[in-house]
């Protein structure tokens, strides 16, 4: 079609990707009407497939890594991560808390070196795995980058680049035969909490995560169904299962927070990375959190929220999803090393200009890199307000305005004011 | 040493689900006189106050004084097993830090609860002089509180000579109940000092009115400052809560 030829070529100076709508397509939906995709496209290029691979066995160290689809739930895609490269490179691929750092196209290119196996399978196969299964669990319980033997039906294909939950996906193929050439190095505790059936799934993430266990680790146990009683295990896609954990640790840490007494000032942490900005603020009040998200498209863009207050919820964030638990959940950790209660709101910007989707672990690990660093500590709420709003460029009346944790602590006063 | 008995199971019921509303820990100081708790929220919004005096229970004895601190959820879980006519025995056991309920019914059943470590601090109640004092059926109170409910987030009590006024509004309307002072009338009585009008958040005052159990209901406050709500239970028994009011924006 002629038509099809005149959108081939973009102009010159507009950008490589449409920032509204890519957000939304994440490169499979064609929404911008450049084809072919021009994130794929340079997905493609960074990912340098023709010359890795050659043949349709696939032989690597898997950092470790599993992927499990959720579409066609209950009958998921499912398969380990497998990059055409040996060694323990491998382990960068998985760690995202090491990412910052990096500028998007190395992540990406990181990333994308590794294939995604697929075949299809039941989640309830987690109760009695297959050979397969079995051995992709396996892998799933080790903490280091593990040999393995993949050969494939297809050559791997890009297809959907980017989630906005998990970490991107490189090129995807259906799976023939996986084989483990190593033993899994797997940590004691893993062990302990995977091997027993009668444990809830509950219980061994909080266990997991006290122990110390990286969070990517416990999120891939719980997706390749190594949790819980015997009877109930079951596979899990790995975007609900990274949630699922920010959730569990994060009702368990905030149990353990309201025991706790309230910060004497208002603490403001902030840091940027990838095209993100997260700013944090801490109030002395009981517990109560908000995430406040907002896409800079230009002036006054919109600013979405959601909120809790002390007892925390019960229903899901369906606004903000899934950052919502993955910067509740550094919040959480923050207050329980300093042993003190507070209430906070956390003030997310994405610069669409600088960014492509990678996954709600930016937000998480911006969050955290930034409550390391020593807190500003202000002792009223307006000086607070006025230093997070330093880091923002859209207008702090903007978060304000939709904040209902803000407009509680400005509305509702506190008995102890009125005793004498 | 603490020991006491109570016939009705339901008084304790009432009692725990009106701690329930606010609180996630109990602490109780039990006195020869009777049992007492004074509680803040986790917020520190709003307060609730117990007095129970010796006189309600059928055999109660106490030396000294005893600091009792439990855990709400477990209170709530064994209250839901008491059978309507039970009767409880309470007994605290220092060497083991348990308290224990007894129920008496068909069978004997023993709940041993864990003793949490009281606060170090211990609220007291306050000395708050309110200009308004008005007494009213608990339930024409509840339904004030859900009908400005329906539109709004807060609840203005604007009181006069003859009347109390309840209103509400957002962005989707506005919402008034009027109580005259009368025969027939659910305001039964209006102290009036000077004309006053505070505003209070709704969530809060619909988690208490769902928690008073008696047929009538004492309310005292003054304009802008906190509110008092005090209910009997098991006659000589008393609650009270308190809470913080809302102010405009500061």
């Amino acid at each position: 079609m002629s038509q099809s030829r005149l959108e081939h070529t973009p102009k010159k100076d507009t950008p490589s990707f449409n920032d509204r709508v890519c957000a939304k397509c994440m490169g499979h939906r064609s929404l911008c009407g450049v084809n072919p995709c021009p994130l794929l496209m340079r997905a493609k290029s960074l990912a340098n497939l023709d010359t890795s691979l050659t043949g349709l066995d696939l032989i690597g160290s898997s950092p470790p890594s599993v992927f499990v689809g959720s579409y066609g739930y209950p009958k998921v895609l499912m398969g380990p991560l497998v990059p055409p490269i040996r060694g323990k490179e491998a382990e960068l691929m998985e760690r995202p808390d090491l990412w910052l750092s990096k500028s998007l196209d190395q992540i990406l290119s990181i990333r994308f070196k590794l294939v995604r196996t697929k075949s299809r399978l039941a989640i309830q196969e987690a109760i009695d795995p297959s050979r397969l299964l079995h051995d992709t669990q396996t892998l799933a319980l080790s903490e280091k980058p593990t040999d393995s033997d993949a050969t494939l039906l297809k050559r791997p294909q890009f297809t959907s680049v980017f989630s906005d939950r998990t970490l991107p996906i490189g090129p995807s193929a259906p799976l023939h035969k996986f084989r483990l050439e190593d033993n899994p190095s797997v940590p004691r505790k893993v062990d302990k909490v995977t091997s027993d059936t009668d444990y809830k799934a509950v219980l061994g993430v909080i266990d997991l995560f006290d122990e110390g266990i990286q969070q990517e680790h416990i999120t891939r146990l719980l997706s390749v169904g190594l949790l819980g009683q015997k009877k109930s295990r079951k596979l899990v896609p790995t975007e609900w299962s990274i949630t699922a954990v920010d959730d569990i640790v994060g009702k368990e840490l905030h149990r353990r927070v309201l025991r706790m007494p309230w910060i004497n000032d208002f603490y403001v942490f902030g840091d940027y990375a990838l095209g993100n900005t997260v700013v944090i603020l801490f109030m002395p009040r009981a517990w109560q959190f908000e995430a406040l998200e907002c896409w800079l498209y230009g002036k006054n863009s919109n600013v979405i929220s959601d909120h809790e207050f002390s007892k925390g919820r019960t229903t899901y964030a369906k606004d903000v999803v899934g950052a919502y638990y993955a910067t509740r959940l550094p919040a959480l950790e923050y207050l329980t090393r300093i042993r003190r209660q507070a209430g906070v709101l956390v003030f997310m910007e994405v610069n669409p200009e600088k960014w492509v989707p990678l996954g709600v672990w930016r937000f998480r690990e911006i969050a955290r890199r930034a409550l390391t660093r020593k807190p500003r500590k202000y002792s009223t709420l307006d000086e607070a307000i006025t230093e997070v709003s330093n880091y923002l460029s859209n207008p702090i009346e903007n978060y304000l305005k939709v904040s209902s944790v803000y407009n509680e602590v400005r509305s509702q006063t506190v008995l102890t004011d009125f005793f004498e | 040493m603490f020991h006491a008995t109570l016939d009705s199971s339901k008084t304790w019921k009432l009692i725990v689900d009106a701690l329930a509303t606010l609180l996630t820990e109990t602490h109780f100081v039990i006195t020869e006189k009777g049992m007492t708790l004074r509680q803040l929220d986790s917020s520190k919004a709003a307060m609730i106050a117990l007095d129970l005096p010796a006189a309600i229970f059928q055999e109660y004895e106490c030396d000294g004084e005893v600091e009792i601190c439990l855990g709400v959820d477990e209170l709530t879980k064994v209250s839901k097993r008491m059978a309507g006519d039970d009767k409880l025995v309470f007994t605290h056991n220092e060497s083991e830090s348990r308290f224990e309920i007894k129920m008496l019914g068909q069978a004997e059943r023993r709940f041993s609860l864990q003793l949490l470590i009281p606060p170090e601090e211990r609220t007291k109640q306050p000395s708050i002089k309110f200009d308004v004092q008005a007494e009213l059926f608990a339930d024409a109170f509840k339904q004030a509180v859900k009908d400005i409910g329906v539109v709004s987030t807060y609840l203005r009590i604007n009181a006069d000579d003859d009347t109390l006024t309840f209103l509400g509004d957002s962005d989707t309307g506005e919402a008034e109940v009027i109580l005259r002072t009368g025969e027939e009338s659910a305001l039964c009585e209006l102290q009036t000092k000077k004309k006053s009008s505070a505003m209070y958040a709704i969530n809060y005052l619909a988690d208490i009115s769902k928690s008073m159990a008696s047929d009538s209901v004492i309310i005292q406050f003054s304009s802008n400052k906190p509110i008092m709500m005090e209910f009997s239970i098991a006659e000589a028994g008393r609650i009270s809560f308190i809470l913080a009011p809302r102010v405009e924006r500061r």
